[in-house]
């Protein structure tokens, strides 16, 4: 079973374990928060309505995931679902399925126009782009690269937080930059620096 | 490649700290989500109930025919099919049209007929046929031509290819109950609703006439609203498209619709049907001349009595008038 830690927190919401539908809402809803909003130039009232129905589709069918892929792509599949019926009804003139690269693609096209690597990180996008990276990379990793890198704790600090020793916790860390360095070497290598 | 840590450290500065949403709208939302999964939870609580009480029902309904099986092999008589217990019957034929078969578990397709239908009884129509279905919880299911169903029990259908019309909302005897209708690409489960889910080796599609519809399959769910038609492909291409209540491909329900007592109902009642069985919306010029036509009780028989000239028959029997008839909705005035 390729995603099985998803696989149980969603038998255990069909069951109704509350605790575990904490963890689901607090783990997931950030995540598509920061998923919808770059797909919708920062519209906040379409966001909130947005992911509060890619939300709800998903605790009303999680009976039918089954684990293939991860809990996240899963409810980012339904987000985009969601984001499409937001523009069809605006426009009617979006693709009803995008492909993840369908939505990359303008931010990529966008970077090749930019000369300056200074100048990438003033794009708004770019910057919700790598944001998104750290997204979909497993919890603690994410959080313990946003830890170390951007806040500033020390190794100690952040095992206190996981609950780990420390060694344990500069293994997180080394994984943790390696599944970022090759999520972002996939999306886009000229976001990488010393490519 | 990234060859140090402190290029990492470097590119995560410039890119700043994931936003977190703001606390108001996660309390708000997280409130919202609770509630449906609680709905959900209770749903599948009652589903798995449902599930148990019909194996213990078949557990007991097997022992007691090993038991009744023996009794016959003991005085040695001759065992021949005895007609449906009625306690059996989820759901009885009220029209067929051409060829319509049935059959019970493997045995021999027979002629549909007057048939009482039981949980696990398989349905099939040929070219040009259709049968309908009352369903023991008032829902009228009526199935489309080259079609077969499997009445798996009172919540589910599996239609293993072509057409099925599903009207939840059937004013017979006002059901509350969902029904699933399984696939071999996916399930659509209807929220209070009239819709038709049609298979075919290369798709399925759910289109809602009224109501909401939810589509799932293994990887997604799809939420249909009324108006909208959602096909999946076998390569899970998805395209969704709007279709008015009264497109073609709804016209053939009409060939199997369910028998509609014209004496003694009142003419609101009467064109309410005929709303759901043309898809055209009835409007009303007032609301006063709302109020009559409830008022009005019709007298009398008819054939056809969900085609446009019956219609117009009936209604000149009464003090109404038809003002406008379009593809699309019926105004009625006095």
């Amino acid at each position: 079973m390729p995603h099985r830690n998803d696989l149980i927190l969603a038998q255990s919401l069909v069951s109704g374990d509350e605790a575990q539908f904490e963890i689901f809402f607090d783990e997931y809803f950030p995540k598509l928060y920061r998923f919808a909003l770059t797909r919708l130039s920062s519209d906040e009232d379409a966001v909130k309505d947005i992911v509060q129905a890619t939300l709800m589709n998903a605790i009303r069918g999680i009976s039918t995931y089954r684990g293939d892929a991860a809990m996240f792509t899963w409810l980012c599949q339904i987000c985009r679902n969601e984001i499409n019926g937001h523009f069809r009804q605006l426009a009617k003139s979006v693709p009803v399925v995008p492909q993840d690269d369908d939505s990359i693609r303008p931010i990529l096209e966008s970077l090749e126009a930019t000369n300056s690597p200074e100048s990438l990180f003033e794009n708004l996008q770019v910057k919700r782009l790598i944001q998104e990276v750290l997204d979909y990379l497993p919890s603690n990793y994410g959080n313990a690269l946003e830890w170390k890198y951007i806040e500033g704790f020390t190794v100690s600090e952040i095992a206190e937080r996981l609950q780990l020793s420390e060694l344990a916790t500069q293994s997180i860390l080394a994984r943790a930059r390696g599944s970022f360095r090759d999520a972002l070497n996939k999306i886009s290598p000229q976001l990488v620096p010393g490519n | 490649m990234m060859k140090n840590e402190s290029q990492i450290a470097e590119l995560l500065q410039k890119v700043g700290a994931r936003a977190d949403p703001p606390t108001e709208l996660t309390s708000e939302i997280k409130a919202n989500v609770k509630l449906a999964w609680q709905d959900e939870v209770a749903m599948q609580a009652l589903k798995t109930n449902s599930l148990k009480r019909s194996s213990l029902k078949r557990k007991i309904g097997m022992t007691l025919f090993a038991i009744a099986a023996s009794l016959f092999i003991a005085v040695g008589m001759n065992m021949s099919d005895s007609p449906l217990n009625q306690a059996e019957t989820i759901a009885t034929v009220t029209k067929s049209v051409n060829q319509v078969e049935y059959k019970i578990e493997s045995g021999e397709w027979q002629n549909i007929g007057q048939t009482l239908i039981a949980a696990s009884y398989k349905i099939r129509t040929g070219s040009n046929s259709y049968t309908s279905l009352r369903l023991q919880n008032g829902m009228d299911v009526r199935v489309g031509e080259d079609t077969e169903i499997e009445i798996v029990n009172l919540d589910t259908i599996f239609l293993s290819t072509g057409t099925l019309y599903v009207d939840s909302n059937s004013t017979v005897s006002g059901s509350e109950t969902d029904i699933s209708i399984r696939t071999p690409f996916g399930q659509a489960v209807d929220i209070g609703t009239q819709f038709l889910v049609q298979v075919t080796p290369q798709q399925w599609r759910v289109q809602v006439r009224d109501g909401k519809v939810e589509m799932k399959d293994d990887n997604e769910v799809f939420l249909l609203e009324s108006g909208y038609r959602l096909e999946i492909s076998e390569s899970d291409t998805v395209t969704k498209s709007p279709i008015e209540s009264h497109d073609d491909s709804w016209q053939w329900i009409k060939n199997v619709s369910a028998p509609f007592q014209l004496e003694g109902a009142t003419l609101d009642h009467y064109l309410e049907w005929i709303s759901k069985e043309s898809g055209k919306k009835i409007k009303y010029r007032s609301e006063s001349a709302h109020e009559a036509a409830s008022k009005t009780i019709l007298h009398g028989s008819a054939t056809n009595l969900a085609s446009m000239d019956t219609l117009s028959n009936i209604i000149s029997t009464t003090d109404f008038i038809i003002i406008e008839s379009t593809q699309s909705s019926i105004v009625i005035d006095r």
